[in-house]
């Protein structure tokens, strides 16, 4: 492992005063939001941010010294150069593939407006352009589990919407600067896109889950069964377990609202259905069985 | 995309409620959603982004505003660029 004084290229002898200042003047210069794209400066700021873990506090400082750098410190560290580190996801990551703050200028990057944008905020006899409200229709499934969607404006210009899992009806999506132009040196309004969700058939939003009405005949709600039950997935097989009422609730995992592992769950809510027409046979049979099977469900707790 | 709940944003962060308000104020974050009580992982990694401006490289307000600004920018061409030589990495 590389030492950390030569990576932040101070002394044993430094004062902490003196790391701090180095360790802040390299990662101002390699930091990967002021390098985007940049991987080597990515590399070398991960290697500067972990040497100033190691010696950057009295305490950090006095271990290492001590040669208190044991193995799994360093496997500590190796998972964190293969990791985005402790920082989580950089900025420019977060835009890759074009993310909503580097599409808040228009699209007329490079001309006149580039520099107006830059310094034309707040000056005199400037206004803000108008807003500009659109509505989105999206159906339940984009709106559980998230989507891509392009929209076109009134100035003719297309926006790449992206859906965030989990949106409901009501909700509004704002995109700085896509509204009217300003007058002067203001800034263009903002386009709001309203989010419509098209209801599904059967299927119902409770926050992150998602219920579903299944219905199963009596015979197997005492039976219990197997059964297939549908999914915003596609259907899956599902156990029933014996002795089940209408409004009995069953779980189905990560079935429901939201992506990867934070999303929610389908909940299954059963329905007992009994045979509109009963047939004569069948009501013969349970007549049989009833002198020793009957039970008053309104006497139970 | 998820959608992350305020208060997770806080923990994930480590920052206040009070201190990303203020962000959002200075019209530095700007969540999708309008009322600002859900967030996504770019509002997230954006205040990672501005607490390290602020805390780690004394960047003030102003600064903030006009680095952000830029980078925005930057970030857009490299977009702009990526899509003009598709397949060459940037």
């Amino acid at each position: 492992m590389t030492d950390p004084y030569t990576i932040l290229g101070v002394s044993k002898s430094s004062s902490l005063d003196e790391i701090k200042k180095s360790y802040r003047k390299l990662a101002k210069k390699y930091h990967p939001d002021l390098n985007p794209g940049n991987k080597e400066a990515e590399k070398k700021f991960k290697e500067i941010s972990h040497a100033f873990d190691l010696i950057g506090t009295n305490e950090s400082r006095a271990k290492f010294d001590r040669g208190e750098t044991d193995e799994q410190q360093q496997k500590q560290y190796e998972e964190y150069m293969k990791s985005q580190g402790r920082r989580g996801q950089t900025f420019h990551d977060s835009q890759k593939g074009g993310g909503r703050y580097s599409y808040s200028f228009g699209d007329d990057i490079g001309g006149d407006d580039f520099f107006e944008n830059l310094f034309g905020r707040g000056r005199e006899s400037s206004f803000k352009g108008s807003d500009v409200n659109y509505k989105m229709q999206v159906e339940f499934r984009e709106a559980a589990t998230g989507a891509e969607k392009t929209i076109t404006l009134q100035n003719g210009k297309t926006l790449q919407v992206k859906i965030p899992a989990g949106i409901e009806t009501g909700k509004k999506l704002r995109f700085k600067g896509m509204g009217e132009a300003g007058s002067g040196k203001g800034q263009p309004g903002d386009a709001y896109i309203e989010i419509e969700v098209n209801p599904l058939p059967g299927y119902k939003r409770s926050g992150m889950d998602i219920e579903v009405e299944v219905p199963i005949s009596f015979i197997e709600a005492i039976t219990g069964a197997e059964i297939k039950v549908p999914t915003l997935d596609g259907e899956v097989l599902l156990k029933i377990p014996a002795g089940v009422s209408t409004g009995s609730k069953l779980r189905i995992k990560g079935k429901g609202v939201g992506v990867g592992e934070q999303r929610g769950n389908e909940i299954v809510v059963l329905k007992v259905v009994t045979p509109k027409e009963v047939n004569p046979a069948l009501k013969s049979a349970i007549e049989k069985l009833k002198p020793q099977f009957d039970y008053n469900p309104r006497m139970q707790q | 995309m998820n959608l992350i709940k305020l208060e997770e944003v806080c923990r994930l962060s480590g920052v206040d409620e009070e201190i990303i308000i203020h962000f959002i104020e200075e019209d530095w974050v700007h969540p999708s959603q309008e009322d600002g009580s859900m967030m996504d992982e770019e509002d997230l990694a954006r205040i990672r982004l501005i607490c390290e401006l602020k805390d780690e490289f004394g960047v003030n307000d102003e600064g903030v505003s006009i680095i952000l600004q830029l980078l925005d920018q930057l970030n857009r061409m490299h977009l702009e660029l990526a899509k003009k030589f598709q397949g060459d990495d940037l």
